[in-house]
């Protein structure tokens, strides 16, 4: 055998080896992810989410949501906040250093002063302007906070800073949450004995072409537009498969950026978002579990199935690129500031599984994927291997891609079943059918793209344009 | 390749057996939900009737007049655990003559056979099932086979089986406290005092055994009830969990305390201030700023030098409204000039003005 054969079967070999883990890992997280939502939902037909409610012990929670540039919306989502049924709760909203009337709106609207305000600046941030509190009682959980522009993570540390409660909500400030979102949030950190629980995930779902009225999500659609449902798609099987395993496993590395629930005492002792990277949301999770294993504290981070928030996806592929790129970075960003945990037994299931799983099949994965490809249609161009074989083999990816797909939409429909009408669903599995052919090849470029920029040292979010949800009235 | 091939066969095949399998879900369930509606009035019907059913008093148990076809759909289990459902909302719902009416019709229907039949099952939320069934029911008899289950390793059983018996016998259920070895959560604690506030007010006894005891979780649940249902003779017995090893515990007293509190509470908190945790001591400040009646609040000075800015601004919060010339005292201090208690101050000012 000479070398160059042998170099060409191990890259084949290798390439189909590292495939057939990567589906190995799906079929298992889809295997544990059944179990673990069966028992949630049986120990769901138990709760009464209204007891915390009203209950004067639930745990107080400030809810964060850092606005830029959102005026055209910003009143009305905040009304959404503001309307949320929970007792023990302040709305913190941070202008970031807004260039458009956002401030302005909201002093009109919600008749807010500019109050004495003692910050506790536990974690560094950019300068506040200004802390701003409502003169009517009505809006008295309501506090506005303008800043000079930092970023999310900074406008995310300042609410940190200002905010009285126990746990804090991060959110988008364009989320639209269900009304019983922060109970469900919040009943994990009352539950457990053993295990402190650190923060909490909850289902992120797509609101395009949903009908929203006042902040409210009146009615649940399914995208018209192919790319958010494709998204759609692709949420359902992250969150119900993925994330619900990893959360059995106690191995999540990642709480949605646009809705979550932390612990405000471990959140500031490992020093609150860091400004420095793109993926602010991932790394403060994985910074946060670093601190509880290497002070040996047992800890938890947990992950409610049930869909709580909806979010706008991005509509057009400039956009989606750009999200795409962003997460990319963030996650190698990530993995990088915390390479210690590597295979590192110290650290336990993160340091041996959930971190190795990132490493491998979450940032290496978009690579394997395009230089593969590449190779393989050079190697069969040169006739260093048959077209049947490259054939047979993106045939064996698509079908299993396919098939993980239909499992999720089967998932959803058995569990959740937001999509109810069968043109919803036979829709879904179209669309999981052209996915690996459209959707898959431009996120894997997208992500290859975020490695190249890294490596120019490209720091920026890049701006996400957003078209605003459909109103019932535009509809009428 | 052979393999490859097979199996990407097997995917697709696979994928063509669950996309057929959810179709025939999907017309299965169009069909149920007819079924539901029809079934939903059909219950709705006997339950109303059930609730306002009245007979001359004859000494024996009521029979409300119940169909052949109902009794038949009962077998159906989807049929059964919808009118379960249904039966058990409506009776939290009514009281008096109306509840017993429902308890009658329950177990005129043998479904109190059954759930005793589901307790005896070896899968944890049929179980859990069976119990909230029978304890929302009312069902006494079933008393000390249900008790045998507040100590049930498995933490749902667990719950059902204590609200359960404070459905039963009201506050005296919560004796399950002198025995339970396992932590009761911060969520079961909320539950067994939503529980309670709706049962009608009966003493509560033993609260000073349960403020003593072994587990520390009892002691948390037995300061929130001394607090909920201001007890003020148990003072003495929740001061002295100022002194439990548990920080928790402690912290829990010093809340408690916030709410039931005589003239000497504030110096008591400030003489356990110094051997604290620092959250406790967070707790401690802010207790002294609702209870007020510090007798020399020139000791609190001492405390203002503390490193962080949280414990600085709680501090000066126990200053302020600690005595009726706290404000006075802290803007006469030098230290009132210098930052953070600059920006402080005029909040706290503002505070008092609210």
């Amino acid at each position: 055998m000479s070398w160059q054969s042998f170099l060409i079967d191990f890259f084949t070999y290798g390439l189909l080896t590292y495939s057939v883990l990567l589906l190995s890992c799906y079929f298992f997280f889809a295997t544990l992810s059944i179990g673990e939502i069966r028992n949630y939902m049986r120990k769901n037909s138990f709760t009464d989410y209204g007891l915390l409610a009203g209950s004067t012990q639930a745990p107080s929670v400030s809810i964060l949501a850092p606005a830029y540039n959102e005026g055209a919306n910003i009143t009305e989502n905040v009304r959404s906040l503001l309307s949320i049924n929970y007792t023990n709760l302040e709305v913190i909203i941070i202008n970031d250093g807004s260039k458009d009337d956002s401030l302005s709106k909201l002093i009109e609207v919600y008749d807010l002063y500019k109050a004495d305000f003692f910050i506790n600046s536990q974690i560094e941030t950019k300068e506040v302007n200004g802390v701003y509190k409502s003169r009517k009682e009505v809006y008295k959980k309501l506090i506005v906070v303008d800043k000079q522009n930092g970023g999310k993570a900074d406008a995310l540390n300042v609410g940190i800073n200002v905010s009285s409660n126990s746990y804090i909500v991060c959110i988008d400030v364009d989320c639209i949450l269900e009304q019983d979102a922060i109970l469900k949030l919040a009943k994990p950190f009352l539950e457990n004995t053993k295990k402190r629980v650190i923060a909490t995930g909850g289902v992120v779902r797509i609101a395009n072409s949903c009908i929203v009225e006042s902040g409210r999500l009146l009615k649940v659609q399914l995208p018209e537009q192919f790319l958010p449902r494709v998204q759609t798609l692709e949420y359902i099987r992250a969150f119900l498969l993925g994330r619900m395993a990893w959360s059995r496993l106690n191995g999540l590395l990642l709480i949605s950026g646009a809705f979550g629930a932390f612990d405000k005492e471990i959140v500031i002792k490992c020093g609150g978002y860091n400004h420095k990277t793109v993926g602010e949301d991932m790394e403060l999770v994985v910074r946060m579990r670093r601190y509880m294993q290497e002070k040996g504290i047992a800890h938890k981070v947990s992950f409610i199935p049930d869909p709580l928030c909806w979010t706008e996806a991005p509509s057009t592929f400039k956009i989606l690129g750009r999200q795409r790129n962003r997460w990319t970075r963030g996650t190698i960003e990530t993995l990088k500031l915390h390479k210690v945990m590597f295979l590192n037994p110290k650290y336990g299931v993160l340091g041996m599984i959930s971190y190795p799983y990132w490493f491998f099949f979450e940032f290496l994965a978009p690579l394997v994927e395009f230089f593969g490809i590449i190779a393989f249609i050079v190697f069969a161009c040169l006739g260093v291997i048959q077209w049947s074989f490259f054939f047979s083999l993106l045939l064996f990816i698509f079908s299993f891609g396919f098939l993980y797909s239909v499992f999720a939409i089967l998932m959803e429909v058995l569990t959740y079943n937001q999509y109810k009408t069968n043109k919803n669903l036979m829709a879904l599995i179209l669309t999981a059918f052209l996915e690996p052919l459209i959707f898959h090849p431009f996120v894997v470029w997208s992500a290859v793209k975020g490695n190249i920029d890294l490596l120019r040292k490209k720091n920026s979010w890049g701006e996400m344009t957003r078209q605003g949800f459909t109103k019932e009235k535009a509809q009428q | 390749m052979i393999y490859l091939r097979l199996l990407l066969l097997f995917f697709f095949a696979l994928a063509i057996c669950l996309i057929i399998f959810l179709s025939f879900y999907l017309f299965i369930r169009k069909i149920w939900r007819k079924e539901y509606g029809n079934w939903d009035r059909m219950i709705d019907m006997l339950l109303r009737e059930a609730i306002f059913f009245h007979e001359a008093d004859t000494g024996q148990l009521a029979i409300i007049p119940v169909t052949q076809r109902f009794q038949a759909n009962l077998k159906n289990r989807r049929f059964y655990n919808r009118f379960v459902k249904k039966i058990i909302a409506a009776k939290r719902n009514v009281s008096g003559q109306y509840g017993d009416n429902l308890r009658n019709l329950y177990i005129q229907l043998g479904l109190d056979k059954k759930a005793l039949r589901l307790l005896g099952s070896h899968k944890w939320h049929l179980k859990a099932y069976a119990i909230q069934q029978l304890g929302t029911m009312g069902l006494k008899e079933h008393l000390p086979r249900i008790y045998r289950y507040t100590n049930r390793k498995n933490a749902l059983v667990r719950v059902e089986a204590q609200i359960a018996v404070l459905n039963l016998i009201g506050a005296e259920g919560l004796r399950f406290l002198d025995i339970t070895s396992y932590q009761i959560t911060d969520w079961q604690q909320i539950k067994l005092l939503k529980e309670l506030s709706i049962i009608p007010q009966a003493e509560l006894t033993g609260m000073d055994k349960w403020l003593s005891s072994g587990n520390s979780s009892v002691i948390v649940f037995a300061l929130k009830l001394a607090r909920n249902y201001r007890r003020y003779e148990l003072y003495a017995n929740i001061v002295s969990c100022l002194d439990h090893s548990e920080p928790n515990v402690r912290k829990e007293a010093i809340l408690t305390l916030t709410d039931i509190y005589v003239e000497n509470t504030s110096e008591v908190l400030l003489a356990r201030f110094d051997g604290e945790t620092y959250e406790n001591q967070i707790a401690i400040m802010d207790a002294i700023a609702v209870i007020g009646d510090v007798q020399n609040v020139s000791t609190l000075f001492s405390y203002l030098d503390a490193g962080k800015a949280q414990m600085k601004f709680a501090v000066a919060r126990a200053i302020v409204n600690g005595s009726a010339n706290g404000l006075e005292c802290l803007m006469n201090d030098p230290k009132s000039k210098t930052y953070p208690l600059t920006d402080m101050i005029p909040q706290l000012k503002n505070e008092i003005k609210w």
